[in-house]
């Protein structure tokens, strides 16, 4: 997965500022009681606070890129944080774990890069696997506003500390589902100089009936959806769908 | 369901005339072959041009001014066509056939009647029961445009020709979107102008939801079929975002 190596260096500055799902995955851990399994892990953005929380995080992730950058913070941290650490470079959609989770999560859109029904269905499979069957799964994903869908390409900015600006370039395909983000990280040097690196991916949307029938399909029942991280009832203009979802006996 | 009896006294003025998807489930029933069962058959206008043709055709309706309608055409025909034609008042989320079809469809948008995932799931699963092995299930949902689902609430006026006097007419159609639940309320009325010049007002009210069309998959694969084809126009050209309409060919797994 280059793509998602080459990004791993700027995920923190691009994405750092989006932390108020941390809380939330938090308390959800606690209630877990039990090891957790965080999928597409990425530079440890959740895991390492939970880790921090004292709680035996397991991360996973395809790219080890990110999981390199995540490795590089982890080493700084205290020993018995360390301790609450695995990490392993791997796909999602076939990778088995022999250890059974009692929480296994996908945060901040994730998920969405599985970019067909089949690898999204491929995933959770592999989930129930290795979910206890007392566990909880839950996915995090944007809720689809209509209104940019219908528009064919967009373009967004942001500032990122250290007035580096990342630039968001958006091209859907809406009969696949799909949309490739451009992302160009622009930094300024102290002489002036800017340094741009850009990385490209594509991901895919979800509506909210799709995501309850994945997940159905794949054997499991829909417990809560939030809204938001703040646990606010999902509705249209929530802007986010947070699924948390339990497993189905196996006999359905 | 007083919704579609009140819509049941209008409808063939607005769409009897309306033949674009005959040939397409003509066509259909040629390469299954018979019998064939229409789900939410209506007045017939599908349903007729099938027994004309030489179909052995049942059509299941939730709405009995629908099928009165429907009677009232066949009626007309020969013996022979009305010999082919079975009409079951029912609802298709749990009706069970003891009979097996071939072709099963369901044309025009009419499975977005079914409001849920559940309900649409009911019936996919009844259809289930009563297709033949070898037989296919066609749907037809229109393809939501999401330049159009931006707006909860939408008004449209038409002018048309009234069918049966060739006066204008005015049809006023009141779409209020949850975007949330994926779902509209429609609130229509046809405007049709008397001999006399007075004006009189038919107005109807429903409800239907939009299907995306990976959630179509979805649906159709939780309820155990796969999907032989989509088709974004009745000539077959293949599906993609601005067909406007998806036909799903589906077969049981």
């Amino acid at each position: 997965m280059p793509e998602y190596d080459s990004y791993a260096p700027f995920y923190d500055t691009s994405h750092g500022g989006t932390p108020d799902d941390i809380p939330f995955f938090t308390e959800l851990t606690r209630e877990a009681n039990g090891p957790v399994c965080e999928l597409a892990c990425g530079t440890g953005r959740i895991l390492i606070p939970l880790a921090r929380a004292g709680i035996d995080v397991t991360g996973l992730d395809i790219s080890q890129g990110m999981l390199d950058v995540l490795q590089g913070k982890l080493d700084k941290e205290p020993r018995d944080v360390q301790s609450h650490v695995a990490l392993k470079c791997a796909d999602m959609r076939d990778y088995h774990f022999s250890q059974k989770f009692k929480l296994v999560f996908c945060a901040f859109n994730s998920f969405l890069h599985l970019l067909t029904t089949d690898d999204q269905l491929a995933c959770l499979a592999c989930v129930r696997e290795y979910l206890a069957d007392d566990g909880v799964l839950c996915i995090g994903v944007f809720a689809p506003f209509h209104d940019l869908l219908a528009r064919r390409a967009d373009t967004d900015e942001q500032l990122c500390p250290d007035n580096a600006i990342a630039r968001y370039f958006t091209t859907r395909n809406q009969a696949e589902q799909t949309m490739e983000l451009a992302i160009a990280h622009e930094t300024t040097d102290a002489d002036g100089t800017v340094h741009r690196h850009t990385t490209r991916f594509t991901l895919c949307w979800i509506h909210h009936r799709e995501m309850h029938l994945l997940l159905r399909l794949a054997g499991y029942k829909v417990e809560k959806v939030y809204g938001g991280y703040d646990k606010r009832p999902y509705d249209y203009v929530s802007g986010r769908q947070v699924f948390v979802a339990r497993p189905l006996p196996a006999t359905h | 369901m007083p919704e579609y009896d009140a819509y049941s006294v209008y409808y063939d003025v607005l769409y009897g005339q309306w033949q674009i998807d005959v040939p397409f489930y003509l066509a259909m029933a040629k390469e299954t072959g018979g019998p064939v069962l229409e789900l939410a058959c209506g007045t017939g206008r599908v349903l007729l041009p099938l027994a004309r043709a030489g179909f052995d055709v049942t059509g299941i309706e939730l709405s009995q001014a629908m099928l009165d309608k429907l009677q009232a055409k066949l009626d007309k025909e020969p013996r022979e066509v009305q010999a082919r034609v079975a009409l079951k008042c029912g609802d298709m989320r749990d009706y069970r056939f003891t009979q097996k079809f071939r072709l099963v469809f369901c044309a025009f948008n009419s499975f977005l009647h079914l409001m849920t995932t559940e309900d649409q799931l009911a019936c996919l699963h009844s259809v289930r029961e009563y297709l033949a092995d070898d037989g296919r299930l066609v749907i037809h949902i229109f393809a939501p445009d999401h330049s159009r689902l931006t707006s909860r609430d939408e008004t449209e006026i038409a002018v048309e020709r009234d069918p049966e006097t060739g006066r204008d007419m005015v049809v006023t159609d009141i779409s209020k979107r949850d975007l949330a639940s994926q779902t509209i309320s429609v609130w229509e009325c046809v405007d049709r102008i008397e001999d006399d010049g007075s004006v009189k007002r038919y107005p109807a009210s429903f409800t239907l939801c939009w299907i995306h069309h990976r959630e179509m998959h979805l649906l159709l694969r939780c309820a155990g079929y796969e999907v032989a084809n989509v088709y974004g126009g009745y000539d077959k050209r293949p599906y993609d975002y601005v067909s406007g309409i998806e036909l799903f060919v589906a077969r049981k797994v």
